[in-house]
């Protein structure tokens, strides 16, 4: 029962119960980690005292009689783009390296109060631009099936910590695919909330009108355990949402698909996938058939635009974000100019990577003066439409089933030469984000080489239970989540 | 171009993407403080030019719609001042500070 490859439900359960104190769990998620990561490094930091004096306290609470959190005990990695009061967070940048974090973000703080223990945090491409984990400015994260394959990105450390059995919960963040495309890729489940369901406060921003708290998991149930304990509004967050239902004891109920409608986007399910990818997700369709789904067509027009429409938005607003990064508050500072114009130019050519660099370029570009109507102002009259297309489809059925990538996981290397091609990769997960749509992938299948691939189902606004109904019901009834890629 | 496949239309009224010039990287990199060295403006403005070219008729598909408006979060908060960093916490990650200021070469001149 210490093996840190049960379940987050499992796991919180046993140390309620007794059978396993969370010291335990904490010392052999520590262990597995020293025997792996070396090779994979999905995290760019460990925090082993921290997480055995909170496990050492959760077991206190519980000799007490003490009520415990619904996490309780429960190892979990966190995006290195979320603060922990007193602990660095990166964002995967030179320039916050030596950042410490002055308060802790409101999702880790919910985690923190629901009794997990947080033991480290994980790699990420730089401000998560980027699909690899390449653009961190520590290195890439390796993926657990195979090191020579990317793990997908941004949140490409979380979901390979969750792959290799670190931790059965990490924390991500996704602004057009961030956490769906790297669970996909790593063979785990991955879950983007609607925009607001879970508060910002204390994620590093990247653009803030798409930028969602998600997190990974190895099933369902994890997630809908996570998003009970974290949705709901903060004062710290004008964006957030009110909390909804707990999905959590929905799920023990849902035992078939009956009488729900499964809409196939055509454009998301047919021109420019790989063969493999797509017999995937076929697959996945008629295996929810076979449990009491309808499968209906559907249509979303503007869909092939949204890959503009994301990179043209989303730079816009990562432009004017990263724009805090003067060198004066907090960041990396090159010292030596005489001028403070200078001396900023100077930090931030020294702080940011390429990719950043090139993406605060063309939002730049998108927004200023005699462009901004053709390309932003275009991007979000396209955002526009895409939402009705989404409200249209909407209309003929309940959840909407698509690859998650068109692509199965790639060798390192293979595409950093050419950002555009990299940015058509997001082709299946930017349309949900543009909505602001809650959006879960799920492992089912894989290459005949062994990668894995992932499907995405995708709900209208608020409705995560949709979701996560229907990964756990076909997860109660399939193995494609337990698939493990190391001893 | 594929033989059965329609030449794309473009409406007229769609500008023609711009050249990424030396002029506008240098416009770009002076608007967003960064120095980019001259050996690489001209991989920088191919890669530009690629990604304006392909988003730059985006105008055409969508002209008639409205733009997409920020979506409402729940209720605000009261408008009271709350809880806040103290000055030693917000300048824990300061490069330079002093008398409880952040530090920043000169400015103005004297």
């Amino acid at each position: 029962m210490t093996s840190p490859r049960g379940s987050a439900a499992a796991m919180a359960r046993a140390v309620a119960a007794g059978h396993v104190t969370a010291t335990e769990g904490v010392r052999a998620a520590l262990a597995r980690i020293q025997q792996h990561d070396p090779q994979l490094r999905a995290f760019v930091e460990v925090w082993p005292e921290r997480a055995l004096a909170a496990a050492a306290a959760i077991d206190r609470r519980r000799d007490a009689g003490e009520h415990l959190g619904p996490l309780a005990g429960v190892p979990v990695a966190i995006k290195d783009n979320l603060l922990l009061a007193g602990e660095r967070a990166s964002a995967g940048s030179r320039m916050l390296e030596t950042f410490r974090a002055p308060y802790t973000a409101s999702a880790v703080q919910r985690l923190l109060a629901a009794d997990a223990i947080v033991i480290g945090r994980t790699n990420m491409d730089e401000f998560g631009m980027g699909s690899t984990t390449e653009t961190s400015a520590f290195g890439p994260t390796r993926n657990p099936f195979d090191a020579n394959l990317v793990p997908g990105g941004s949140s490409g450390g979380s979901a390979a910590a969750v792959a290799a059995d670190f931790c059965p919960l990490a924390l991500g963040s996704d602004t057009g695919g961030s956490v769906r495309q790297p669970a996909a890729f790593c063979g785990v489940t991955g879950l983007k909330p609607t925009w607001g369901r879970v508060s910002r406060r204390g994620l590093v921003a990247y653009a803030s009108s798409l930028d969602c708290v998600g997190a990974i998991a190895r099933t369902a149930e994890d997630l809908a355990l996570w998003l009970d304990t974290a949705a709901g509004q903060d004062p710290g967050d004008a964006t957030s949402l009110p909390a909804t239902p707990p999905v959590v004891t929905q799920l023990a109920a849902a035992n078939d698909l009956r009488g729900l409608r499964i809409g196939l986007p055509w454009e998301l399910n047919g021109p420019g996938l790989d063969d493999e990818v797509a017999a995937a997700t076929d697959a996945l369709g008629a295996a929810a058939r076979e449990h009491g789904a309808e499968l209906v067509g559907v249509s979303l027009p503007t869909v092939a635009h949204a890959v503009a429409a994301y990179y043209l938005i989303a730079t816009a607003e990562a432009a004017s974000n990263l724009a805090r990064y003067d060198g004066v508050r907090y960041g990396l500072r090159r010292s030596g100019a005489s001028r403070l114009e200078a001396m900023t130019t100077a930090s931030r050519s020294a702080g940011f990577g390429e990719e950043v660099q090139l993406r605060i370029l063309l939002g730049t570009f998108a927004s200023s003066y005699g462009y901004e109507a053709q390309f932003h102002g275009a991007a979000q009259r396209v955002r526009a439409r895409l939402a009705a297309d989404f409200a249209a489809a909407f209309a003929h059925c309940d959840v909407l089933l698509s690859p998650t990538s068109p692509v199965p996981p790639f060798p390192l290397g293979s595409r950093r030469d050419d950002p555009l091609a990299m940015w058509l990769c997001d082709a299946l997960t930017v349309p949900a984000s543009l909505a602001g749509l809650p959006a879960l992938s799920q492992p089912w299948g894989a290459t005949a080489d062994g990668r894995p691939l992932g499907s995405t189902w995708t709900a209208p606004a608020g409705r995560e239970d949709l979701v996560l109904r229907v990964a756990h019901v076909l997860q109660r009834h399939s193995d494609h989540h337990l698939r493990r890629p190391l001893p | 171009m594929h033989p059965g496949r329609a030449t794309p239309s473009i409406a007229p009224h769609v500008p023609t993407p711009p050249d990424v010039d030396r002029a506008l990287i240098e416009r770009l990199t002076s608007l967003s403080r960064l120095f980019l060295p001259a050996e690489r403006h001209e991989a920088l403005a191919q890669r530009l030019q690629r990604i304006v070219a392909a988003f730059g008729s985006l105008a055409e598909v969508a002209d008639d719609a409205e733009r997409a408006t920020p979506a409402a979060g729940g209720p605000l908060r009261a408008d009271v001042p709350g809880p806040t960093l103290s000055v030693d916490e917000v300048l824990a990650n300061a490069p330079a500070a002093a008398a409880n200021c952040f530090v920043v070469p000169r400015v103005v001149d004297a």
